[in-house]
């Protein structure tokens, strides 16, 4: 490892909770130890990119909430009274910039606050700051930033993953106790993979869009980043639910999610050797070690034939171009920011793509083409589903890249998240869990997905085999 | 700005691995498509983005290798939410006559002022 170390194994959200309930520590103490972390790590890092200037009020508020209060119910309601936690730039939050990392909505202050922040805020918890990331979301690599890129804080040479790279380090190195992030495909759990972390995606619709900056409308999906998994299972239980504000959400409500409940016996889970084969030696390794662990605790592992996700690279790519190309058009300058001028390469690039697969006579060759194969796809997890419960395999193919890598391919985000864009186009729920570390001691991530609504069985996997592995 | 269009013309043949596939001939008209998505693109932007895009835009050859993909069809929404309106329906209002006699209803700033 050649650059400089800066993780630190942080206090967990369930934690602070346990601490806080029990008056063991005051909101303002645990907001002035992040406010202090962060000053003393983000000029290194570049993890936040705004920090809320009234978070010890809110905290101080909460305190007096908290000591106020006779009410035993008073957790139940608010269960994130006090926590401080950080949102990726791309979630509107009133009053507070929020940039999407892009130089055109560098002043903008939203008049409202997105569903997730009216739902997190609904719990009590506070907004620390907001965190880097790729520019409009735009990569994997939190680099194509007009504020600078994020350092992996494993690794400050290597960058942390993206898109939401920001909201991964700040875990990572202990400057947030939790974050929320968004994803396309990808962009929460590779992340979380490369900064040993937890990214958990949910099924597309379980958590509403309605005030996260649009980047492809039929893909994108808000979810936390965590130190472990019961964390993240607290914030989905808060986080999911319909929204008559979206009305892609799935009308039903979710399943309150209990770690305590055993899982299922014989529980089958599928491995495919296309999905290991794409993936470097050094993280096949350790994804086959965990399939070992799950085994010894009565799974079976399963062979499974996927289609080749190489395909997902071609689908995802023309689906995701042609719906920034429509929803960066609002960026004209006169409603929003600054004028289109301050687009970014990155950004110029996936607009002009997604016009091309657009305009007529390339509209049939391309854009529906992919449509057709997302159906394909859909139906080979379909079928691949009836013989296994869920799937596991590597986040990523490989452990953090150095910074600069993303600049020699113009399909870089495409071909680090091709482990994970088969399922995010076919709208799964999908987690990344650390699962060790290579040589260098990076790192290594491993993913578990499943069916559309299983959020239930593939979290409770999750926490057993973070358990397992410890 | 160069004032000439760029063309870049792909050869009927691109491989990916493995893969071979025939495609027809791409065009990619870097000025056309900044006109069409109302960006302002430089010289040096002009010939890198270009590049770009032919490059990526053969990688997509790869989906002419599924044989059966015109026996499905489209999905443009994963969970399938459908009828997502409701049904008009029609509620109480208040007559032009009660509106017309309170002014709180039509209180607003005057649009031109004196000078």
């Amino acid at each position: 490892m050649s650059g400089k170390i800066l993780t630190e194994k942080g206090i967990s959200f369930i934690e602070w909770q346990k601490r806080i309930k029990k008056g063991k520590v005051s909101s303002q103490e645990i907001v002035q130890y992040y406010l202090k972390q962060i000053k003393k790590k983000n000029q290194q890092t570049n993890a936040f990119l705004t920090i809320n200037q009234k978070a010890l009020r809110e905290a101080q508020k909460a305190d007096r909430e908290i000591s106020k209060s006779k009410s035993a119910d008073l957790f139940l309601k608010k269960p994130l009274l006090g926590l401080p936690i950080a949102i990726k730039d791309n979630f509107c939050t009133q009053g507070l910039p929020t940039t999407a990392a892009s130089k055109i909505l560098e002043n903008y202050l939203p008049p409202y606050d997105a569903t997730v922040i009216q739902r997190l805020k609904k719990a009590g918890a506070i907004i620390l700051g907001k965190t880097n990331m790729d520019a409009w979301a735009h990569g994997s690599s939190t680099e194509t930033s007009d504020f600078g890129p994020t350092h992996n804080p494993y690794d400050l040479e290597r960058a942390p993953g993206g898109s939401s790279g920001g909201s991964a380090a700040a875990v990572a190195a202990a400057m947030a106790p939790a974050a929320i992030g968004s994803e396309t495909a990808g962009s929460i759990r590779q992340p979380a993979a490369w900064c040993g972390v937890v990214g958990f995606k949910p099924t597309y619709g379980r958590v509403s869009r309605y005030g996260l900056i649009a980047m492809a409308s039929s893909l994108d999906c808000p979810g936390p980043i965590t130190q472990n998994v019961k964390d993240a299972i607290l914030l989905y239980n808060i986080l999911s639910g319909p929204d008559p504000k979206d009305a892609t959400t799935i009308k039903e409500k979710p399943v309150l999610i209990n770690y305590k409940k055993p899982l299922p016996k014989n529980l089958k889970i599928g491995l495919s050797q296309k999905y290991l084969k794409l993936a470097n030696k050094e993280v096949a390794q350790k994804i086959l070690e965990a399939a070992k662990v799950l085994e010894k605790k009565g799974a079976k592992i399963r062979e499974v034939s996927l289609l080749d996700p190489k395909i997902s690279i071609a689908v995802y790519t023309i689906l995701q171009r042609a719906e920034v190309s429509s929803n960066l058009a609002r960026y004209d300058g006169l409603r929003y920011g600054r004028n289109r001028s301050y687009f970014g390469l990155e950004a110029k690039r996936r607009i002009m793509l997604g016009t091309f697969v657009l305009s007529a006579g390339y509209f049939d060759q391309y854009y529906l083409k992919a449509q057709k194969a997302r159906t394909k796809i859909i139906k080979d997890f379909k079928q691949a589903f009836k013989k296994v419960d869920l799937i596991i395999g590597p986040t990523s193919p490989t452990v953090a890249l150095k910074i600069g890598e993303w600049e020699k391919n113009p399909m870089f985000g495409e071909t680090q998240d091709v482990l994970v864009e088969p399922n995010s186009l076919a709208g799964l729920p999908g987690i990344s869990i650390n699962c060790g570390y290579n040589k260098e001691g990076l790192p290594v991530g491993l993913q578990i997905f499943g069916p559309q609504k299983s959020e239930e069985l593939i979290l409770r996997l999750a926490d057993q085999l973070e358990q397992w592995q410890k | 700005m160069l004032k000439t269009t760029l063309f870049f013309i792909v050869p009927g043949y691109f491989s990916y691995g493995r893969i071979k596939t025939n495609v027809d001939k791409v065009k990619i008209l870097p000025d056309r498509l900044s006109l069409l998505a109302n960006l302002k693109i430089t010289a040096s932007e002009k010939i890198k983005i270009a590049r770009q895009l032919l490059k990526t835009v053969n990688f997509f050859a790869i989906l002419d290798n599924i044989d059966d993909l015109d026996k499905f069809r489209p999905t443009f929404q994963v969970t399938k939410n459908e009828n997502i309106t409701r049904k008009d329906e029609a509620g109480k209002s208040l007559s032009q006559k009660l509106i017309l006699k309170k002014e709180k209803y039509f209180k607003t700033k005057g649009g031109i002022t004196k000078r």
